[in-house]
């Protein structure tokens, strides 16, 4: 039984399916299936294609409503609140677009606002001739606190800011923010809350009733082991009269839930699993479990990474720090420039020339390493990342500069 | 030809395809149909994918994408530059009409055959502009010539100056008709309005040579008569407005240039998208256009006339212009025994609904102008045994009040 199998080598072997003579380290960018799941997926797709009408007039209709109850009762959600959605992208895009706006309004997030969703601010803003405001977060952060003053002191000197769209766990930079009072401190000021969870359902314990932003959204296939393509998107109750989706179909104007539930003839088989992914999650152990194994993997990683590298984990308070990820501030590399296109081009060196999966980022002209740990990972898989690592050129190492490592930014 | 010498009918049925036994299907319009060899290879694809994520989505997909526009791009005679990939016409519609730069007093003009879901998408677009009205130019059985359809888009325009969009069904959804979309065209742009066609019936029906057809944006889906699985419909945007026409979600590739912005639409499932090349070759393995329709357009008409002798109606009055080899309507008679048939709305879907469930029959139920017409689709897999069944079950439930 699930329960039994051992974490490492063995559950990558019977429930992973993955690519032998490959070691994957960034679980946080595309998730992972396990056969179980890929199999109900396989199992639907046939029950679809073989009778079409039945599939699409009846039994999806039926399978969508137990995903969802599902997925609102691990998420402590009222079930009427929360709809699917493709992505995180497409909620927060959902959310923007359908906000009634008025000209002039202001939108807030951070410096370490995951790209799409400042595309998407950034546009909006646009469109409405107001502004989209950043406030900067640098390391080291000493106490949550000093993000919570950041953002207030913006919200009291920009009073046309109408919402602060604020990450759970932000990406690649892996914080976990103080959202419970973040939200409050704007409700206080009667600014709306939208909150990125892409990362944090089934890394963090999320319960949104008591969480209570004004929206709230987040992929099930990056840490919950769905097939790509399923996340959720959850408005508080107040809300939902003018939250309509991107796609206008056939149920305009009938309700929140049946306006979402059916956006045009497409594949949700993505969300149908997810009573099955549910059962798999907790059957290996769930969250807890989950993340304990992770810490100490990502433990004896970083010591490897400081032993061999001289590469430290970014100072951050306990509380931000994300269960199954770290980021690691890394030496300079000779031969790629820190930016986007460099890192890019570092990742997919990496991983042709040594099969290693990891993800490496330029932040504020920097270049860390976001570690991902997960069930199917064992040591000898980091052991591999920093072989791989060890072969490219350092300009300059701690050992023999200890001075310029101070983690600056 | 490799396959030409199999039949179709029962034969390609069993051969190709894998359909849940003791049901008609009679649908084929409405979700279309994927071949077995197709299905298998979705699920591998899926595998691949599962098997090795992060290779798959920052390298392989680039190639399966590009392929795949190629491929859908050649098939339509389109310029692939001009051509992107969507889920579904209704998201191709939703994004023409939501990025226009709407300003107040600006309408849309459509028809009263226009599809349900894309109705409902043009009253939120004219949120903004006129409160929710949008015209609809009314169509009407019996149609005798197609240019009076011509005529009167023309007249519709002309009394509505204020009108900004034509948006025309290639075919039209409850009724099956080939609309004369050359004509309306030149005649929209005689008047400087933009026409966005709703082509989601077209490919695989009739040819398209979109260039060539050169609206302002053409919307079809690969889902329904090209075999691909769900979720795979494309969109044309002529050069002159891809500077304007982002996509529904503004994502990573925000401002990178048309075919970029589509391309990336947060992380989700494409697979669909990467199996038209199979899907077409499929299509060109079975004898492509010309064999597929010959076949299914005699098939319906026969098994149309027979439906509609047998229950002393008649078929919906059009030119033969406008007919489409695989869909066709006919007239059901008043249901004197059962308030459950009436000629409306709820009728219709009450009929559908109990013929797919009570006697396991796949068909399309629209109530128009007052009487109830049963849509009927026929495809490789279909033969004349399928509709007599039908048949048999429409004499019980109108003309023996069963």
């Amino acid at each position: 039984s699930m329960t039994e199998i051992e974490f490492g080598r063995s559950i990558r072997r019977t429930c992973f399916g993955f690519k032998e003579g490959y070691f994957f380290l960034n679980h946080g960018s595309y998730g992972a299936v396990p056969v179980p799941v890929r199999e109900r997926q396989k199992e639907l797709l046939d029950l679809m294609n073989e009778n079409p009408d039945r599939f699409y007039k009846i039994v999806e209709g039926r399978l969508y409503d137990e995903a969802r109850r599902a997925a609102s009762a691990f998420l402590g959600a009222k079930a009427e609140n929360l709809v699917f959605v493709p992505n995180a992208t497409t909620g927060v895009n959902t959310v923007l677009r359908s906000l009634p706006w008025d000209d002039g309004d202001e939108i807030l997030g951070t410096n370490f606002t995951f790209t799409s969703n400042v595309n998407a601010c950034r546009s909006v803003a646009d469109s409405i001739n107001g502004k989209f405001h950043q406030f900067q977060i640098r390391f080291p952060i000493k106490d949550s606190s000093e993000i919570v003053k950041s953002m207030t002191s913006y919200l009291d000197n920009f009073q046309k800011i109408r919402l602060v769209v604020l990450d759970h766990i932000s990406s690649p930079t892996t914080l976990v923010f103080p959202v419970k009072e973040m939200i409050a401190e704007c409700r206080k000021r009667h600014v709306l809350t939208l909150v990125d969870g892409a990362h944090a359902i089934g890394q963090v314990e999320v319960n949104l009733e008591d969480l209570r932003p004004d929206f709230y959204t987040g992929n099930f296939h990056k840490w919950l082991y769905t097939p790509r393509g399923c996340a959720i998107l959850w408005v508080a109750e107040e809300q939902q009269k003018w939250c309509a989706p991107l796609l206008i179909s056939l149920q305009y104007k009938k309700g929140y839930q049946k306006e979402f539930k059916i956006q045009g003839t497409r594949d949700n088989i993505p969300y149908l699993v997810v009573p099955e992914v549910l059962k798999f999650f907790e059957d290996i152990g769930g969250l807890e479990k989950i993340h304990c194994y992770a810490d100490t993997l990502l433990d004896s990683a970083c010591q490897m990474l400081w032993n061999r590298l001289g590469a430290r984990p970014v100072e951050v308070p306990e509380s931000m720090k994300a269960p199954n990820m770290r980021l690691i501030h890394l030496p300079r590399f000779k031969g790629y420039t820190i930016n986007f296109e460099g890192a890019r081009k570092l990742n997919l060196d990496i991983m042709e020339k040594h099969k290693v999966v990891c993800l490496i980022c330029a932040v504020q002209g920097q270049f860390f390493l976001r570690l991902s740990a997960n069930v199917y990972n064992e040591l000898s898989d980091f052991v591999k990342l920093v072989d791989a690592l060890s072969q490219f050129n350092w300009e300059d190492s701690i050992h023999t500069n200890p001075v310029s490592h101070k983690c600056k930014l | 030809m490799a396959k030409a010498g199999v039949e179709f009918g029962a034969e390609v049925k069993k051969k190709y395809f894998h359909f849940k036994e003791a049901f008609t299907f009679l649908n084929h319009a409405s979700y279309g149909a994927v071949p077995t060899h197709i299905r298998e290879k979705q699920k591998q694809l899926l595998d691949v994918v599962n098997d090795n994520p992060d290779v798959f989505y920052r390298q392989a997909w680039k190639p399966f994408m590009s392929t795949a526009i190629q491929a859908a791009a050649e098939f339509l005679g389109a310029d692939p530059n001009n051509v992107v990939l969507v889920q579904n016409a209704t998201t191709g519609i939703n994004t023409v009409l939501k990025a226009f730069p709407w300003k107040k007093g600006d309408e849309i003009l459509a028809t009263t055959h226009t599809y349900c879901s894309i109705q409902n998408t043009c009253r939120k677009a004219a949120q903004i502009s006129t409160g929710g009205h949008f015209h609809q130019l009314e169509i009407n059985f019996p149609i005798k010539d197609e240019e009076e359809i011509v005529r009167d888009m023309a007249s519709a325009i002309d009394e509505h100056p204020s009108v900004r969009i034509v948006l025309l069904d290639h075919i039209t959804s409850p009724t099956a008709l080939l609309m004369p979309l050359k004509r309306m065209i030149e005649e929209c742009r005689k008047r400087g309005v933009l026409v966005l066609i709703d082509g989601a019936h077209a490919p695989g029906q009739i040819e398209i040579n979109l260039e060539e057809l050169c609206p302002d944006f053409y919307v079809g889906n690969f889902h329904k008569w090209v075999y691909t699985p769900r979720g795979c419909a494309f969109l044309w945007v002529h050069k002159d407005h891809q500077n304007w026409c982002t996509p529904l979600v503004t994502s990573y590739m925000y401002d990178k240039g048309f075919q970029l912005e589509y391309g990336q639409q947060g992380t989700r499932d494409d697979t669909p998208y990467f199996l038209i090349p199979d899907a077409i070759q499929f299509y060109k393995d079975m004898g492509g256009r010309e064999r597929i329709t010959k076949y299914t357009k005699e098939l319906l008409d026969s098994a149309c006339k027979m439906i509609a002798e047998r229950l002393q109606t008649r078929l919906a009055e059009i030119p033969k212009s406008m007919e489409v080899p695989g869909m066709k309507i006919v007239l059901l008679p008043d249901c004197t025994y059962n308030e459950r048939y009436s000629n409306t709305w709820e009728g219709s879907q009450n009929l559908q609904f109990d013929i797919m469930n009570k006697h396991r029959i796949h068909v399309t139920v629209n109530s128009i102008q007052g009487r109830l017409y049963m849509r009927l689709a026929a495809n490789i897999y279909n033969e004349m045994a399928d509709y007599e069944k039908l048949a048999d079950l429409l004499v019980k439930l109108f003309k023996e009040g069963e």
